[in-house]
């Protein structure tokens, strides 16, 4: 008897699953999962000294600006972005400075690694060169942030 | 014969008399004939005189008559013209003719000319045809210039206005046009978010090589801080007489965008799917997608947003809202205005012009941000669901100038739509530049797809492989019986939606899915092609990474593309740091030979540096040719998306054919196309 009742009500349970992932379904991008392309969560930061500095790429190198980093495990290539050694509050650093970066590491699709660098401390200076997406901040969006007291 | 007998004889030989002179006057009076011989059917614009005199002959009895009045009469209401002499008098060659102005009414009608003692008179077949209003836009980088810190976002749109004879044609104030010009920082239009720059008449032309279709469009802009000292040039190709690819050619900026003839000056869809690129008010990458209603001046919708890398998808129905000010009834060009908030957000000011019933171009016209879309109708009753991408598509997404660079093309095939259904899923083929980092190869896609319940075509693609890191784009379905890519052409390439890329990395992107026919390999075979591309360059030593190209060119039956096109390069790719608008002299030759298409409608150019790749050379004084990596994604014959694909540079364009017919009957002047003007101040 129980059992039969439960076989009876089956069809509106499994209507109401229906209903249910339907209405999921029809509101698209709700579910979406946040894309990995710059994963936060793996976020690791590197010291060591600035072997050079490449305002602008060498062959090869993706678009912007390089730093050529000595770490105890080799030399890095750390990309900064387009905009990181340009206009109002421009990373400032040399060769031979001591340097941390914290970003991820991306291999390429020709297995070539790049360094992704999200920020750096310098001389004791913090510069945000990326968002927490990866995104390249300008120096426009730098003064925006300073106009209006925000925080990269 | 008495007094009276000789009476009555003399009258009967006075009647006889009259009568022999009455009856050999009858008989020999001169026959008047007036005939037109000039201007007898003509066109002009609304307010202009027509080219052609109206010329009249009189004749007598077959000879010139001269001395004789001649009477034009025009229509007194409605269409019509104003002669300048209403009345002429014949020479010695019984020639009159005057000219005649058309009156601001457009339509078609006749003039007569009456001779006096002519019956019959001469007639004169007239069209005042009105001006033809052309809408524009584009977006790009914006070089460094005297207001500002450097490189920049920016965008512009408006309108420009040319009579039947290739002149910009002035409205009551002089202008032919207005113009909304945004950089989101430092340049933008004076009187925004109300009032546009204008665009003077004098000084601002159109001329176009009518073989190629290749065109300089020069406006004079009453903000002169855009372009050269307010002088702007821009370089079109002209794939038919009504629609064009464009791009700012005088080292301000460089940026592509499309030229459209306007066909109304109002919008009239209740329904709209929208996107809009730039940047926010922090200066950062951001756009929007999605659909909405425009009832009555108000605005509401449902619209995903992707900010600086935070993708935020319409959290409800309705997360849109705004209001639609209309078009002004002063307004010639259709230009209106409109504010719209997402999410509860700070409003945005926007400034739209309308290029049909259901296209709109849309400029963000706040001074402290700057975007441009487009807004295509979605049909009088809006009811998508899943067959709503048809049976095979092809799409093109390109980053914003200022987010990341990147470009996708690909196939997409729908599986399991069905009418009443709202989910299908869909397989394909496609090709992803991630800033140079190429990660996918004529790869095999896949994914789900989905539309609203509602109907309204707001939908999605999610859990795509196959195309690199993009995952999840945002898709608003247009009217099926649109064409997105020309909206004038109502004959071929209708249907499709517009794409949001949702993935956080790839902030802004934008691009439009349109239906793919049979692929056969002789499509493109023997056409003529009008095709230009927005290149970002990943490799760069440069101050920006932008430059643009326009070209016109033909294909043969062994795949060979041979054309050659003008070239907006302000940031110095192509002479290594020296900048540059190239081609006006002699078009830049651009070449390729690509190997027979795929089932997927994917056509391949060798890769960069093999022979019979895509070639954009030499350039100024750059003897070699540049040597990039490319691909097309045919949609038919007509129509194809052109991506770069190579580690040094991405870039998109369209691949469209041209309309020989079209080009010879566009109404615009033509010659030699001049060089682009003197470059302002950086």
């Amino acid at each position: 008897m129980r059992r039969s009742r439960f076989t009876k009500f089956t069809p509106l349970i499994a209507g109401l699953l229906t209903g249910l992932l339907f209405a999921i379904l029809v509101v698209p991008l709700n579910a979406a999962e946040p894309h990995s392309y710059y994963d936060i969560s793996k976020e690791v930061t590197l010291t060591g000294t600035v072997s050079s500095v490449l305002e602008k790429p060498a062959p090869g190198m993706i678009l912007g600006s390089h730093l050529m980093i000595e770490t105890l495990s080799g030399r890095v290539d750390a990309s900064l972005g387009r905009w990181a050694l340009q206009g109002k509050d421009a990373v400032s650093v040399k060769p031979g400075q001591q340097i941390e970066v914290t970003g991820i590491m991306k291999s390429l699709r020709d297995k070539k690694e790049v360094f992704v660098a999200r920020t750096m401390k310098v001389n004791g200076k913090l510069y945000t060169v990326r968002n927490q997406h990866g995104i390249e901040i300008s120096p426009q969006a730098r003064k925006r942030a300073a106009e209006k007291g925000r925080a990269l | 014969m008495n007094h009276k007998t000789y009476s009555i004889f003399a009258l009967a030989l006075v009647f006889a008399v009259a009568g022999f002179l009455t009856g050999c006057s009858s008989s020999s009076a001169p026959t008047i004939a007036i005939t037109a011989t000039g201007g007898t059917t003509q066109s002009q614009t609304i307010t202009e005189a027509f080219g052609t005199p109206l010329g009249v002959n009189v004749t007598s009895n077959g000879s010139p008559a001269t001395g004789v009045t001649v009477t034009f009469t025009a229509p007194s209401s409605g269409a019509g013209c104003t002669p300048a002499t209403p009345t002429a008098t014949t020479d010695s060659n019984g020639n009159a003719s005057t000219t005649c102005t058309a009156n601001s009414t457009a339509g078609a009608y006749s003039v007569t000319a009456t001779a006096t003692g002519a019956t019959t008179p001469a007639s004169f077949s007239l069209t005042n045809a009105a001006p033809s209003v052309f809408v524009y836009y584009l977006n790009g980088l914006e070089n460094a210039n005297a207001n500002d810190s450097g490189v920049g976002y920016y965008a512009v749109a408006g309108t420009v206005t040319f009579d039947l004879s290739g002149n910009a044609f002035p409205d009551a104030n002089g202008n032919c046009g207005e113009q909304d010009y945004n950089d989101g920082y430092a340049i933008m239009s004076a009187g925004e978010p109300t009032t546009p720059d204008t665009i003077t008449a004098t000084g601002s032309s159109m001329v176009v090589n009518s073989t190629t279709g290749t065109a300089i469009l020069t406006l004079v802009s009453s903000n002169t801080e855009v372009g050269a000292a307010g002088t702007e040039t821009f370089a079109v190709q002209w794939a038919n007489a009504s629609h064009g690819i464009i791009s700012q050619f005088d080292g301000s900026a460089t940026s592509s965008g499309g030229i459209d003839l306007q066909s109304a000056q109002a919008g009239s869809s209740p329904g709209y799917a929208f996107t809009l690129s730039g940047v926010d008010s922090e200066y950062d990458p951001v756009a929007y997608g999605g659909v909405f209603a425009d009832a009555s001046g108000a605005i509401t919708g449902t619209a995903d947003v992707t900010d600086d890398g935070t993708a935020t998808p319409a959290p409800a129905a309705g997360n849109m809202t705004g209001t639609d000010n209309g078009v002004p009834a002063t307004d010639f060009y259709g230009r209106g205005t409109a504010s719209v908030a997402f999410n509860g957000g700070t409003a945005i000011s926007v400034a739209y012009y309308v290029v049909g019933p259901e296209v709109l171009r849309i400029i963000d016209v706040d001074t402290t941000d700057s975007a441009v879309g487009s807004a295509y109708g979605q049909g009088a009753t809006p009811a998508f669901d899943s067959t709503a991408l048809g049976t095979a598509d092809v799409f093109g997404i390109l980053g914003n100038p200022w987010g990341a660079s990147y470009a996708a093309s690909g196939n997409i095939v729908p599986v399991g739509a069905a009418a009443g259904t709202y989910t299908a899923t869909f397989t394909g083929e496609g090709d992803v530049d991630e800033a140079g980092d190429v990660t996918a190869t004529a790869s095999a896609t896949g994914g789900n797809y989905a539309f609203d319940s509602s109907g309204d075509g707001y939908g999605s693609m999610t859990s795509i492989t196959g195309l690199g890191d993009l995952t999840t784009f945002g898709v608003y379905a247009t009217d099926p019986a649109l064409n997105l890519y020309d909206p004038n052409n109502t004959t071929s390439g209708q249907g499709g939606a517009l794409v949001l890329e949702m993935d956080s990395a790839f902030p802004a992107a934008t691009g439009i899915i349109v239906p793919q026919g049979t692929i056969a390999a002789t499509d493109f075979a023997g056409n003529s092609y009008g095709f230009g591309a927005q290149t970002y360059v990943v490799i760069t030593a440069l101050d920006g990474w932008e430059y643009d190209y326009v070209a016109q060119g033909s294909w043969d039956t062994t795949f060979d593309l041979t054309g050659g096109g003008l070239i907006s390069d302000p940031f110095g790719y192509f002479v290594s740091g020296t900048a540059g608008e190239y081609g006006t002299t002699t078009p830049i030759p651009i070449a390729g030979t690509a190997v027979t298409p795929d089932a997927a409608g994917r056509y391949a150019f060798p890769a960069a540096g093999t022979a019979g790749n895509f070639a954009i050379g030499p350039v100024g004084t750059n003897p070699a040719a540049n040597a990039f990596t490319y691909v097309l994604y045919e949609a038919s014959g007509g129509f194809a998306f052109a991506m770069d694909s190579d580690t040094f540079a991405v870039g998109l364009g369209t691949l469209e054919e041209q309309s020989a017919s079209s080009l010879k009957a566009m109404h615009f002047k033509r010659g030699a196309l001049p060089k682009a003007q003197a470059k302002r101040k950086r």
